[in-house]
């Protein structure tokens, strides 16, 4: 009897035995390496261990068929069935960092791969490594569809162009939003101080934004802090700042050869005796080299319940004109908290004092225009008059005259937010934000008197204060609900309400007695003065917008393979007259990961997406009070009657009348864009791609055309809804990272190729709209029908008129003499007049590329990076500016006509046609530019621990090295103004920096 | 039920916020709602004074109006660096073409008056003011607009025309014919004629249009429509007008109007005639109204003194007396004794003005472009002494501008006098016509014409040598008919240089509705 329960009992532990059994296995990395710490976990229940050492792991008693849960941080989780006790080898595949990436995007975040639009993100680590004063110029080059022109002016903005010349009113330029803050321009940040940027290129992903969002979305977020012990880091440069290129203009001697050739030319009597001429170059009185500088101090860190970024940073960046100063100080604070475990709130700020002596660019423009046989001084020590020679100013006495500026500017960005998890899936968050900015711009002008053309009897002192304030207010609800597993569903409601003031007040003062020193100590309008005499003008000036939205999305995926978005918009904006005040914007998108499919687990593919979405977006960025009439009291237009007239003091009769077109049914202009687009990620991740191809409209696109003259009105331009312009293209981003041995390196290209064309004008402008300049008469580009906006227009140049024989059997060109620029007819009517125009280029540029390399070998690393444009003309309006007297571009003094047979292509000295708009003005403006090298070693991590250092990095930088590029001018960057892109009116070379620098992490 | 609270409390304030419909409700900043102007006396004034005050602007003094009124009559020549501006020297040989910058200039600048006497006339009739004082104001506004058109009709013919704001708000209409223009110039003129005061403005107004001045430029028009058979297409009068129509105009103005010569300074009334103190004296019909004040920063900066002054004394030589004009005055002298208004409008380096300034001519280097120390004869340099303003009058409120405060004369009863003359001559009536010629003359000491040696020639003569540097020889050449011959060898042609072509950009931005003068085409 007892035998036979001992029997029973053996088989049932046996049989027990034989159920739960031991499974042992060993977990690899994707390179066969042990992987300690893996959590191993039997599905369903809580039973798991962890392996060890040597990546080994053992679990008892677990049933056959049971499936295990592999998961490690970096790594994709894996499921194992066992089979069972055999032993296991399971190898981990690291998880894509970059589809897990989890991005901002407008109103929320996400991560990448359940993404269905395009956005181009770029990390911290390209921003910071660049030495540059305004972290948009770090963008150049590094995102496909974006193009970025700098301006060149000292501390303003680079000009920003997402996927083509849709919009053209000078201001539109994408979106800036800054922790959740819009703001203007970005030009307060420093480099140091950013995180993230992330850019929201097309309809479906800018659409949330809807009135501002027609040009693009720039998204940046700060530093934040991290659950962790505070990480201290410090990073600084230092640098030699110097003009990258100007155009040679031609010595004194030059100038007296060929300014006595112009002269027997025209047929003038006129001559300069060399011998009572110097020589000077009036770039070295106006253009500097000067010392960069940036010190930046960080801290941050956390705990589970709070996180911390604390920033101090402190820029030096004088500008390339003397006097120019630059200095700007900021101080960024962010704390992120958790309030228990349904409420999260924080606050960031970010708080920047710009101190600068702005000088302007015109003279730069001036010194590549002045005569060059003078010095700026006489023997005795006075400013040179230029005048028996030429009308025009003593650049360096006028330079020096306004070197008097002070700026100080002031910009506080500040935002608090609470977010609440409410009842089940559902989280309420709540952002207010507020942007208060001052700039105090105070310029003392002496008194001077250099010639009867350039001179300034009163001393007089101009002051001005500017203040702004934005008040943006946004609340969201969220719904996020997990269906059945598989169906992950996210529905977000939103307000958002905005608010933008600013007004601007300036004092003028004239006849300033004596002052001690010319320094803001003594530079108040209550300063004595020589005619007692209380402020001869003042203005004050202001306006406000408001705007009102209504916002949602609905993310829908299914088991993160397909993909569904969907967004709208509904915005009210004080910019437009009240019947159409208010409008829609709705955007939807779709997205299949291949990968995920079981058809595609066996292919070599390690990641691939295809997406597509259609949007809409707004543009509201326009000058206010477009739809109402304005009454003008200029003062320009007053006058004083009666014999009080010639008292100087009589009794002013103001003015007021209307000189302004207005446009009482200003539409909203949109653009509605398709986009479609793959992610490829191959060879192990190693190589990712995206390819997007895009199709965008700008309807009703708004800007000012050219009033007709005879109205009277409005000579800055009508503004209206004037045309429809069609952007279409590709953009290419390839990546390539990879690891052999001790060698990292990362390559990576984006190229876009964009088309432009004008698929519809307004009734008003029907025939095509000519562009000019108001205060420079020749006619630069024609907008029509089917070709791009802005093209060239004007006279095709065929060669030079070598005498007057050929002058006399060619087509009749009136007033012509041999050495002149030959116009083709292109009409035949035997005449050469405007109806010989054509056109001559189209300035948008259809690709534009960068390319970028980054090694790193041990304790040396290195980067470089290209950017360029091709396929684009510039016109260059710099060189046409000549209306007598102006100094002749070396290119001309070497080059010129000077006797039959001595040039088919230069005229001659006399430019006689140097205000006619022809193609030998229109030159090639494709440039490659080696924009960034970097070289960093970093010492040791086991020397530097000993001192508790964490990181400490040298290296050697340089930026906008060199550019390859035919243009003649100044830089082949010409920023567009509207239907005017391309012709180039800006005289401003590019800065080239070399510095030094270290990063130091403690 | 904390957190009942907070939801209460949040959706209170969605449910606030979202119903405030009114943030949208203020007024646009900073400007004058239309609403509130156009509603008073008071505003029907500023827009008057604002047609007033824009004549006194650049383009109506500057290359843009004497390249085209006076270098192309041969009688004045761009002066100047002589590479300050060497288009100018377009309109001296006629090889400028419609994309010339003062041509378009010149253009725009009307227009630009035009629009403003328009804002006037089509807003000021709502305004619930005096009805005297209101018809009062339109009249001053359209005389300034006749004015404006008076200038573009005798420059390019054939332009555009709008009689008050257009209704539909399409301002891209083609061009009237000169009949048209004329009638809307004469109406508008008749318009002032009888709704501007007849007595003279007081003191502190003087400078307003009054009755007897529309009355007094309506009979120069009318003579250029008498004279329309040397310039139109039909060769014939246009609207029909005759000399009678203008005798009539004359008559009635010489009797009963208030003007008269300015002799008040003898044998130099004529150059006090331009003195700052003596600005809008009785024989000033219409001055452009220079004055600058030190505490309204701005206000009208003419440049009208300063571009053709003397280089040594800050101005900037352009418009210079040509040799031709100094020959054939010089020659006067030995027939017409016309020695002291010669001396009182051309003013000669090395001579000193009354203020003891001396006109220089070179720079430092002496071989510079404005003239040489050493010039003798036709050589050296001159500038107009009507452009003259006195160092010690210049406020120097002007900025770097300086002599902002001399007027310039538009239209002077001295004219009125001559156009009497030659109204009274093509009507046969000689005496008349010595009557006022010869008050003209004898202010300057001319020698009085008689019966038997007035022609019309003398009477076009007269007016060549008394409206010197006025702006008005080159249109007065094409009026009589005597430009063909004069200009001939300088490049004129007829019928083409009859008038201007019109500006590139203003037929550019039409897109076809603008056409071209055919003969510019």
């Amino acid at each position: 009897m007892i035998k036979r329960i001992y029997f029973v009992l053996v088989a049932l532990l046996l049989t027990i035995a034989a159920t739960a059994q031991s499974v042992t296995g060993r977990v690899l990395g994707d390179s066969k390496e042990p992987l300690i710490g893996v959590q191993v976990i039997v599905k369903g229940s809580n039973k798991g261990t962890v392996s060890d050492v040597s990546g080994d792991f053992t679990l008892s008693g677990i049933e056959n068929k049971s499936v295990l849960v592999f998961s490690y941080i970096g790594y994709e989780t894996k499921e194992i069935t066992t089979d069972g006790n055999k032993p296991m080898t399971v190898t981990m595949k690291p998880s894509d960092k970059n589809l897990d990436e989890v991005l901002v995007i407008g109103y929320g975040s996400a991560k990448r791969k359940d993404l269905t639009s395009s956005i181009s993100s770029v990390d911290a680590g390209i921003i910071n490594k660049q030495t540059v004063q305004n972290p948009t110029q770090a963008l150049q080059g590094k995102v496909a569809g974006v193009q970025i022109t700098n301006s060149g002016a000292p501390g303003s903005s680079p000009q920003v162009r997402i996927r083509g010349m849709g919009t053209i009113t000078d201001g539109a330029g994408p979106l800036y939003i800054v922790d959740n803050v819009i703001v203007n321009d970005i030009s307060y940040l420093g480099p140091n101080d950013i995180d993230n940027i992330t850019i929201l290129k097309d309809a479906s992903s800018a659409a949330i934004y809807g009135v501002r969002a027609a040009g693009g979305v720039i998204l940046i977020t700060t530093k934040k802090g991290s659950n962790s012990k505070p990480t201290i880091s410090f990073d600084s440069y230092v640098g030699i700042k110097s003009p990258a290129h100007v155009v040679q203009m031609a010595t004194g001697p030059e100038y007296v050869q060929l300014y006595n050739e112009k002269m027997a030319e025209i047929g003038d009597p006129s001559r300069l005796d060399p011998a009572q001429y110097s020589s000077h170059n009036y770039y070295d009185d106006i253009l500097t080299n000067s010392i960069t500088n940036s010190e930046n101090l960080s801290i941050s860190g956390g705990s589970s319940s709070s996180k911390y970024s604390v920033g101090i940073s402190h820029l030096t960046d004088n500008g390339l004109v003397v006097h120019d100063n630059y200095d700007r100080t900021s101080f960024r604070a962010k704390l992120d908290m958790n309030l228990g475990k349904y409420i999260r709130m924080g606050f960031s700020n970010v708080l920047t004092y710009t101190k600068s002596k702005p000088q302007s660019t015109y003279y730069v423009f001036k010194a590549h225009q002045v005569v060059p046989i003078f010095q700026p001084k006489t023997a005795n020590g006075d400013w040179t008059n230029p005048l028996s020679v030429s009308r025009d100013l003593n650049v360096a006495a006028a330079e020096y005259y306004n070197q008097y500026a002070y700026q100080n500017a002031y910009n506080l960005i500040l935002n608090g937010y609470v977010e609440v998890d409410l009842f089940k899936d559902f989280t309420f968050r709540t952002s207010l934000s507020l942007n208060p900015n001052e700039v105090d711009y105070t310029h003392y002008y002496p008194s001077y008197n250099i010639s009867s053309y350039q001179n300034s009897p009163k001393n007089a002192l101009d002051k001005n204060r500017t203040q702004s304030l934005n008040t943006y207010w946004d609340n969201t609800l969220t719904y996020t609900k997990t269906i059945a597993d598989n169906h992950h569903l996210k529905v977000m409601l939103g307000t958002s309400y905005q608010e933008e003031t600013w007004n601007t007040l300036n004092a003028h003062v004239e006849g300033l007695k004596d002052l001690p020193a010319i320094n803001e100590s003594y530079l108040f309008l209550t300063m004595p003065k020589i005619d007692n005499l209380w402020g001869s003008s003042n203005s004050d000036n202001g306006d406000k917008t408001v705007a009102h939205s209504y916002l949602g999305r609905l993310t829908y995926d299914y088991k993160e393979k397909y993909l569904l978005t969907a967004t709208f918009r509904n915005d009210i904006s004080s910019k437009f007259p009240v019947q159409n005040r208010s409008a829609f914007f709705p955007s939807i998108g779709a997205g299949w990961v291949l990968t995920s499919e079981d058809f595609m687990k066996s292919t070599k593919i390690d990641y691939l997406k295809l997406r597509a979405n259609w949007g809409r977006m707004g543009n509201g960025v326009i000058p206010s009070n477009i739809y109402v009439p304005t009454i003008t009291t200029d003062n320009y237009r007053a006058l004083i009657f009666g014999s009080a007239q010639n008292s100087g003091s009589g009794q002013v009769s103001s003015i007021g009348t209307v000189t302004q077109f207005y446009n009482s049914n200003l539409r909203w202009e949109t653009v509605s864009e398709f986009d479609a687009g793959v992610d490829i990620h191959l060879l192990k991740d190693r190589l990712t791609a995206t390819i997007d191809y895009y199709n965008r409209n700008t309807i009703d696109a708004i800007f000012p055309i050219t009033s007709l003259p005879s109205s009277g009105l409005s000579t800055s331009g009508v503004w209206g809804n004037n045309a429809t312009i069609n952007n279409s293209g590709l953009e290419f981003t390839l990546n390539w990272s990879d690891k052999v041995n001790d060698f990292t390196y990362n390559l990576g290209a984006n190229v876009t190729y964009n088309q432009n064309k004008v698929t519809s004008l307004a009734a008003s402008s029907a025939g095509g709209i000519y562009g000019s300049f108001y205060d420079f008469p020749p006619t630069f580009t024609y907008s029509t029908v089917g070709q791009p906006i802005g093209e060239f227009y004007g006279l095709k140049t065929i060669g030079v008129y070598q005498n007057a024989a050929e002058i006399n059997n060619s087509p009749h060109m009136s007033g012509a003499i041999p050495g002149d620029l030959k116009f083709q007819d292109s009409n035949g009517d035997g005449t050469i007049d405007a109806k010989d125009r054509v056109f001559l280029g189209n300035p948008n540029p259809p690709v534009y590329f960068g390319f970028d390399a980054s090694f790193q070998y041990k304790s040396w690393d290195a980067t470089v990076a290209f950017q360029g444009v091709t396929g684009n003309k510039i016109a260059n309006a710099v060189s046409m500016w000549r209306y007598g007297t102006e100094n002749f571009e070396e290119s001309i003094v070497k080059n010129r006509w000077h006797g039959e047979g001595t040039s088919t292509y230069y005229p001659s000295a006399a430019l006689s046609n140097a205000q006619t708009f022809s193609s030998f003005y229109v030159e090639d403006g494709s440039y490659l530019r080696v924009k960034n090298i970097q070289i960093g070693y970093s010492l040791p991590k086991n020397f530097l621990n000993k001192f508790g250092v964490n990181k400490l990095r040298f290296y050697i930088n340089g930026e906008n090295i060199h550019t390859f590029t035919k243009y003649t001018g100044f830089s082949p960057e010409v920023p567009a103004g509207g239907i005017m892109a391309g012709v180039d009116k800006e005289a401003y070379p590019l800065a080239s920096v070399y510095s030094v620098g270290l990063n130091l992490n403690f | 039920m904390k957190r009942n609270f907070i939801y209460i409390a949040i959706f209170s304030l969605i449910g606030l916020f979202t119903s405030c419909k009114d943030i949208f409700n203020y007024d646009p900043y900073n400007q004058v709602p239309p609403t509130q102007f156009w509603t008073s006396q008071s505003d029907a004034e500023k827009a008057v004074f604002a047609c007033y005050g824009t004549i006194v602007d650049w383009p109506f003094n500057d290359p843009a109006t004497f390249n085209l009124a006076s270098i192309a009559s041969g009688d004045t020549k761009k002066g100047g660096t002589a590479s300050d501006q060497p288009n100018v020297n377009q309109f001296s040989n006629f090889t400028f073409s419609s994309t010339h910058n003062h041509i378009s200039e010149n253009y725009n600048a009307r227009y630009f008056l035009i629009n403003m006497c328009n804002q006037a006339i089509t807003n000021i009739p709502k305004i619930t003011m005096d009805e005297t004082a209101k018809k009062e104001l339109i009249g001053e506004a359209k005389f300034i607009r006749a004015w404006a058109y008076f200038d573009l009709v005798k420059t390019f013919g054939e332009v555009i025309v709008y009689d008050g704001l257009p209704a539909d708000g399409n301002y891209n209409i083609s061009k009237s014919s000169l009949a048209d223009i004329y009638k809307l110039i004469e109406s508008d003129l008749q318009y002032a004629t009888a709704n501007c005061r007849v007595e003279p403005w007081s003191a502190e107004w003087k400078g307003r249009i009054t009755s007897y001045g529309a009355k007094a430029y309506l009979a120069k028009v009318e003579m250029y429509e008498a004279c329309g058979a040397n310039f139109t297409e039909d060769h014939s009068a246009i609207n029909d007008r005759k000399w009678a129509d203008v005798k009539a105009l004359t008559d009635d103005v010489i009797s009963h109007g208030p003007y008269k010569l300015f002799t008040e300074k003898g044998d130099s009334s004529f150059f006090y005639l331009f003195r700052i103190p003596y600005e809008n004296s009785d024989e000033s019909i219409f001055e452009a109204q220079c004055g600058t004040s030190a505490t309204v920063g701005g206000i009208a900066r003419s440049s009208y003194a300063q571009y053709q002054w003397a280089t040594n004394l800050n101005g900037w030589a352009f418009n210079a007396p040509s040799d031709q004009l100094i020959n054939d005055w010089e020659a006067r002298i030995a027939t017409d004794n016309d020695v002291l208004r010669y001396q009182q409008s051309i003013i000669w380096q090395g001579q000193t003005l009354p203020d003891g300034d001396v006109i220089g001519a070179a720079t430092q280097n002496g071989t510079s472009a404005f003239g040489d120390v050493n010039a003798t004869g036709l050589a050296r340099s001159r500038f107009s002494l009507k452009a003259y303003e006195s160092r010690n009058d210049d406020k120097h409120n002007g900025g770097w501008q300086a002599f902002c405060e001399q007027n310039y004369k538009l239209y002077r009863f001295a004219e009125v006098l001559l156009i009497d003359a030659e109204a009274e001559f093509m009507l046969g009536n000689k005496q008349e016509a010595i009557n006022s010629i010869n008050l003209v003359r004898d202010r300057v000491k001319e020698t009085p014409l008689t019966v038997s040696n007035i022609s019309l020639q003398k009477i076009w003569d007269e007016r060549r040598f008394e409206l010197a540097f006025e702006n008005d020889r080159f249109f007065d050449l094409i009026r009589t008919g005597q430009a063909a011959t004069l200009l001939g060898t300088s490049g004129f042609t007829a019928p083409k240089n009859y008038f201007y072509p019109l500006p590139q950009q203003a037929i550019d931005v039409s897109q076809g509705i603008l056409k071209q003068n055919k003969y510019w085409e």
